[in-house]
């Protein structure tokens, strides 16, 4: 698959030098080993290029000043021009280190025809509320509409509006392209876990038995396929709710999928409702929906240092008052 | 409240760096909270580094992304002590112990008295030593 990545995603407030953000690293790893290709059009690689030089000065500025600081206080140091030290990234570069294949894309005088039509006439995906017609976001959405027909699907990775409005919905799914408004999600799909997805884990474990009590045709040993969309509320110690939707193996080989919450008191699972279960794809009608399990099951948390954590808050606070 | 967050001196200042309505403090251990005061109450989202109680949440690789009714707001790094925009649409701040960065501007070694906001960061620009700006809940926990 083509893994279309806009300048939001891979924008960085500060200088890269040798590595970029932990999550964007983990996404190139995950897309080499599947054998996914990085899409870069040439507009996020001339943002993220425009941004990065902006960066250059400033940190050259900044080791300037670092050595006039030695200096005045003669501290012997080694002295390199920070010109030649400080550079500018190599965006293709840096991805090519994980070792995914990268292309960089440009637009098509079509493509920018097209940008450039539906940006005069104020035409999808462009949320209506929104006053710029901005074409960089139009081109991107014209070339990934074009290779996703091309290649019979790509994956779009952007939070922008434009690119996640559901004005494109049709036009999307007409051709294959699947939007994602962040690299978590992007990892979900791939089955990468995240943490989102090990705490689910954690979670599902240590409920599982009740699962299959309550008559949910899973293997008996704990296995699960994948998680996605996890949300959390946080509680006094650790998540005290969290939704999602697990997909796992029958005995038989199928696949089930359910959407789940599980509610949690101190550290206690106490009740996990499914809904929408299906086992490949069809509704599950074993048992009345949605299905509500009450437990009473311990699991594990990291250290619970809430009050730690109040008390310095609150010290803080009150000693201003 | 007087506090020295990331080299800044703040004297008398109500709220030492307000990332647009949420104030932004650090404790003694080092940790950011983030207290939204948009509302009538002020509303703890990160405590200590971490999730306050009541927060939705999603973990991520770097840290943990916050929400409100499903939508995105921003992403905290406790690692970077870093706070990014996804919604929210205010430059990107970072709380070092040698300086405060907001977007690509870097305050060092300042020191700022009696003023209602230390550091006011909003979409259009960044104020240094302002007014508390109307209508924002009561700073406390």
């Amino acid at each position: 698959m083509k893994v279309i990545i806009n300048s939001d995603i891979i924008y960085h407030s500060q200088l890269v030098i040798d590595n970029m953000s932990k999550p964007l690293q983990t996404l190139f790893r995950a897309c080499s080993e599947r054998g996914h290709r990085i899409i870069i059009p040439l507009t996020t690689l001339y943002e993220f290029n425009r941004k990065q030089s902006e960066l250059v000065p400033e940190e050259i500025s900044k080791l300037e000043s670092a050595y006039n600081l030695l200096d005045k206080f003669n501290i012997h140091h080694s002295r390199t021009e920070p010109s030649k030290v400080v550079k500018q990234p190599d965006l293709i570069g840096l991805i090519n280190q994980y070792e995914v294949k990268t292309i960089v894309e440009e637009p098509t005088f079509e493509d920018f025809k097209e940008a450039h039509k539906r940006a005069c006439l104020h035409q999808s995906p462009h949320p209506p509320s929104i006053k710029s017609d901005e074409m960089r976001d139009l081109v991107i959405w014209v070339m990934a509409l074009r290779l996703a027909s091309r290649d019979g699907g790509a994956l779009l990775v952007s939070r922008d509006k434009v690119h996640t409005h559901e004005r494109g919905d049709n036009e999307a799914n007409h051709v294959g392209l699947v939007r994602l408004r962040s690299i978590e999600e992007v990892l979900d799909l791939f089955d990468v876990e995240t943490p989102s997805g090990r705490l689910i884990k954690q979670l599902l474990e240590t409920i599982w038995v009740d699962l299959l009590d309550a008559g949910l045709p899973l293997t008996p040993m704990f296995s699960l396929m994948s998680v996605s969309g996890a949300r959390f509320i946080q509680g006094v110690h650790g998540p005290s709710l969290a939704s999602f939707t697990f997909k796992a193996k029958t005995p038989d080989g199928k696949m089930v999928q359910a959407l789940t919450r599980i509610d949690t008191v101190d550290g206690i699972i106490t009740k996990a409702t499914l809904s929408e279960i299906t086992v490949e794809g069809k509704a599950w009608q074993e048992k009345p929906l949605p299905l509500v399990i009450s437990t009473n099951r311990a699991f594990s948390l990291e250290p619970d240092d809430f009050q730690e954590r109040l008390g310095a808050l609150k010290a803080l606070l009150e000693e201003q008052s | 409240m007087n506090l020295k967050m990331g080299s800044q001196v703040f004297v008398n200042v109500q709220i030492p760096l307000l990332w647009g309505t949420r104030a932004v403090v650090q404790d003694e251990e080092g940790w950011l909270s983030v207290i939204d005061l948009a509302g009538d109450t002020a509303k703890l989202e990160i405590l200590g580094d971490k999730p306050a109680p009541g927060v939705a949440f999603v973990p991520t690789i770097d840290g943990h992304t916050i929400l409100s009714n499903d939508k995105q707001l921003y992403t905290y790094n406790p690692k970077e002590k870093t706070l990014t925009s996804i919604s929210l649409g205010l430059p990107e701040c970072q709380v070092k112990p040698w300086e405060i960065r907001v977007g690509s501007s870097v305050f060092s070694g300042n020191t700022i008295v009696g003023f209602g906001v230390g550091i006011a960061v909003q979409e259009s620009g960044i104020t240094m030593g302002g007014p508390l700006p109307p209508r924002l809940a009561k700073l406390i926990v």
